[in-house]
């Protein structure tokens, strides 16, 4: 069989086993040991085919050493340096690229097919966040995927338009919160006794906080919020607990109805928390593990590190991703402690990035 | 000074421990660091500073300078108040030492001290030099402000813009934002091995100092001999290795060690990483220059002869704050406009012992 047919059969073969377990844990059942063989036959694809992930692999300093998760996770900086992907450029269908809100130069995710990702996140909204609502009306506080192309927190709101409802509004133009079509759109759900989704980012919604003054809103029962992100590059920032005292006094929906998302460029997969829990549960083809920066593995139960995401739904990049955050994990779920500013360490500022990544735009 | 930094001195001895622990140093580098303003501040070289103050712009001496002077601390480099402080002082302008809240031992020492040596000769002079701390508070720091008429402000370039913005008009205001330094190890540095490893020594004390926190410490080393890269990293890895015997890095913060496993994740990739727990050092041949975490994490780059990457250092403007090198006097003196204006030009092992001259008071 020819080279080219046998990586198709065995991207194929691959893609099939993610489906199958994504369909199948996303009920709740938990096969930590099917994920897991999955998640290792994965990396060992892409260390044939990914060079960074080859070169991470073989590095000889001992630093990414055997510490019983079977392959390395690739640190998210990693992708604003190298392109992570299985397959050649001209396979692109997808770029999505991380927020310019930090600094410098921004990472690229390629994806060949989207049709992994659609899967992943599906199930995990359906069971993380609209739960025994199929279909509900939305609110989204997020500027349209075609205003947004290079983002993939739009385009799966876009997603979420076409699985989850009876109709959307978007009141993001550009970024620019259109406060007069949010009110419109929720007192229009509150005449009609609607029960809606109002999904945005922790910075849209603090935007809108901002906007809407003495307004509030009681919202009709089965309501429910999505938050998603922090406050990385913005001059202001408000606390978790803060944001959300802010929003249920706001909205009239209950804390436990104001659900957190996780997610990322690097990653295709999200993961859920609802107001009142105390940490993200990773959906069932996802391992979620703490690490310690220094050595990279695991610490014990309870101990702070760098929060580590193997994601099988990211079958054409990288399936082990070191994030830029601190956690800790508790019951098989990860408390988020903030995340490690990454290289714009030390107050050292925005601008230092920015002109260094004019730099390499020249080599 | 001699009550301050005398090494057989008790007030010296004393703030060895408080020092450390503030500043997160090791007890050793408190102390190297220590010695260097020690030998900084003898009698001599104040005189020679004196002397250069005593002129103004026309050649005339300068009246005493009225108003009050705030010197605003950020907390990386304990040592950053000392000369715009003794300055001040000198031209009969009382200080006002607003520290950070993470380093005020320095700053309060310093200014008591100065107070002690003042009131020796006029007990009304206690009251000339006097140090603050508190946390964040924009309306206390105003009211420094408004009544100063010169400022010294130190940290990123968000925090610099929000004093100039705070400043009423007429008062002279001298930012000293974040940046950072780069070695230049021209050609005859590698040329035999003595010299090489004479040249990685100088190279790893500079980047180690003050733990490369330093708006002055290298983050990035340029070699000119492109065939030496390699070599001149691995040389470096080992001189690092040796320099953290005698002065070992402080703790690092779950942070700190969080963003160097990014950097180090991108090193893996992009380059070849030599690293142990106290340092890391990656060659990365002709790849762009990247901002370092610190925590004498170190990147190697080629830079022939004829392309030192003139125009790229060039446009980090000034965030470039010290290029050493290992030509000579005279080589260096001819490449000074061909680096931003202002970078401090030295030789390699000298970037964290600045002259204590005017031309520092604005940088």
């Amino acid at each position: 069989m020819p080279e080219r047919d046998k990586n198709e059969a065995s991207r194929d073969a691959l893609r099939g086993r993610i489906l199958a377990l994504i369909e199948a844990v996303s009920e709740g059942d938990e096969k930590h040991a099917t994920r897991d063989r999955l998640l290792t036959d994965i990396a060992a694809y892409q260390r044939a085919r990914l060079p960074a992930f080859a070169r991470l692999w073989a590095s000889d300093v001992g630093f990414f050493g055997d510490d019983g998760l079977g392959f390395p996770a690739l640190p998210t900086e990693v992708f604003r340096y190298a392109r992570i992907a299985t397959f050649e450029p001209s396979l692109t269908a997808r770029t999505f690229l991380t927020s310019g809100t930090s600094s410098g130069r921004r990472g690229q995710h390629p994806f060949r097919d989207l049709s992994l990702y659609d899967a992943a996140a599906q199930a995990a909204a359906r069971h993380g966040l609209f739960r025994s609502a199929p279909n509900m009306r939305l609110v989204i506080l997020a500027p349209r995927p075609e205003q947004a192309p290079t983002s993939s927190l739009s385009y799966m709101l876009g997603r979420f338009e076409a699985w989850f409802s009876s109709g959307a509004e978007w009141v993001f133009d550009a970024e620019r919160l259109d406060v007069g079509s949010l009110r419109r759109a929720l007192d229009a759900c509150c005449e009609r006794g609607e029960a809606v989704a109002v999904l945005g980012t922790s910075f849209a919604f603090v935007h809108a906080e901002d906007a809407l003054g003495q307004v509030t809103f009681r919202l009709p029962p089965g309501s429910r919020l999505m938050q998603t992100g922090g406050f990385k590059g913005r001059s202001r920032e408000v606390s978790e607990a803060a944001l959300l005292r802010a929003l249920t006094g706001r909205y009239g929906v209950a804390a436990a109805d104001i659900v957190s998302e996780y997610g990322m460029t690097e990653l295709s997969s999200q993961c859920y928390r609802a107001g009142t829990e105390r940490g993200y549960r990773p959906p069932g083809w996802v391992r979620a593990t703490v690490v310690d920066p220094e050595n990279l593995r695991p610490t014990a139960p309870g101990q702070p590190g760098l929060l580590r995401i193997d994601d099988a739904a990211n079958l054409d990049s990288c399936v082990g991703i070191l994030t830029a955050d601190l956690a800790v994990l508790r019951d098989g779920r990860f408390e988020l402690l903030g995340r490690a500013p990454g290289a714009v360490a030390r107050g050292c500022s925005l601008s230092v990035e920015e002109a260094l990544a004019g730099e390499r735009a020249d080599t | 000074m001699d009550a301050l930094l005398d090494p057989k001195g008790a007030l010296r001895t004393s703030l060895r421990g408080p020092l450390a622990q503030s500043t997160r140093l090791s007890l050793p580098m408190v102390d190297w660091t220590l010695d260097r303003l020690w030998v900084a501040t003898r009698p001599p070289r104040l005189a020679r500073l004196f002397a250069e103050l005593s002129v103004g712009s026309a050649g005339a001496h300068p009246q005493n300078e009225p108003g009050v002077g705030a010197i605003v601390l950020a907390g990386n480099v304990y040592a950053a108040s000392l000369l715009p402080t003794l300055a001040m002082l000198y031209r009969g302008t009382p200080v006002l030492l607003k520290a950070s809240s993470r380093e005020d031992v320095f700053p309060r020492a310093l200014a008591s001290s100065l107070a002690e040596a003042l009131a020796a000769a006029d007990p009304e002079l206690r009251q000339a030099v006097v140090a603050l701390t508190f946390p964040r508070d924009a309306s206390a720091l105003q009211q420094i402000l408004s009544r100063s008429t010169v400022v010294h402000a130190y940290g990123n370039d968000r925090t610099m813009h929000a004093i100039a913005a705070a400043l009423p008009e007429g008062v002279a205001f001298r930012p000293h934002g974040h940046g950072f330094g780069v070695c230049h190890i021209a050609r005859g540095a590698t040329r035999t091995d003595a010299t090489m490893t004479r040249t990685a020594l100088r190279t790893a004390e500079d980047v180690a100092a003050y733990d490369q926190r330093g708006c002055l410490s290298p983050h990035a080393v340029l070699v000119e001999e492109a065939g030496d890269g390699l070599a001149f990293a691995k040389r470096l890895a080992e001189a690092l290795d040796r320099v953290a015997e005698r002065l070992p890095p402080g703790p690092a913060s779950l942070e700190e060690e969080a963003q160097c496993a990014q950097w180090r994740g991108v090193a893996a990739v992009l380059g070849t990483l030599f690293r142990k727990r106290s340092f890391a050092v990656s060659f990365e041949g002709d790849a762009a220059l990247r901002l370092s975490p610190g925590r004498r994490h170190v990147q190697v780059l080629t830079a022939p002869e004829g392309a030192v990457r003139w125009a790229q250092l060039k446009r980090l403007g000034p965030h470039l704050k010290c290029f050493a090198s290992t030509l000579g006097p005279a080589a260096r003196g001819a490449i000074a406009d061909r680096l931003p204006p202002g970078t401090r030009i030295c030789r390699v092992g000298h970037v964290q012992r600045p002259p204590l001259n005017r031309d520092q008071l604005s940088r």
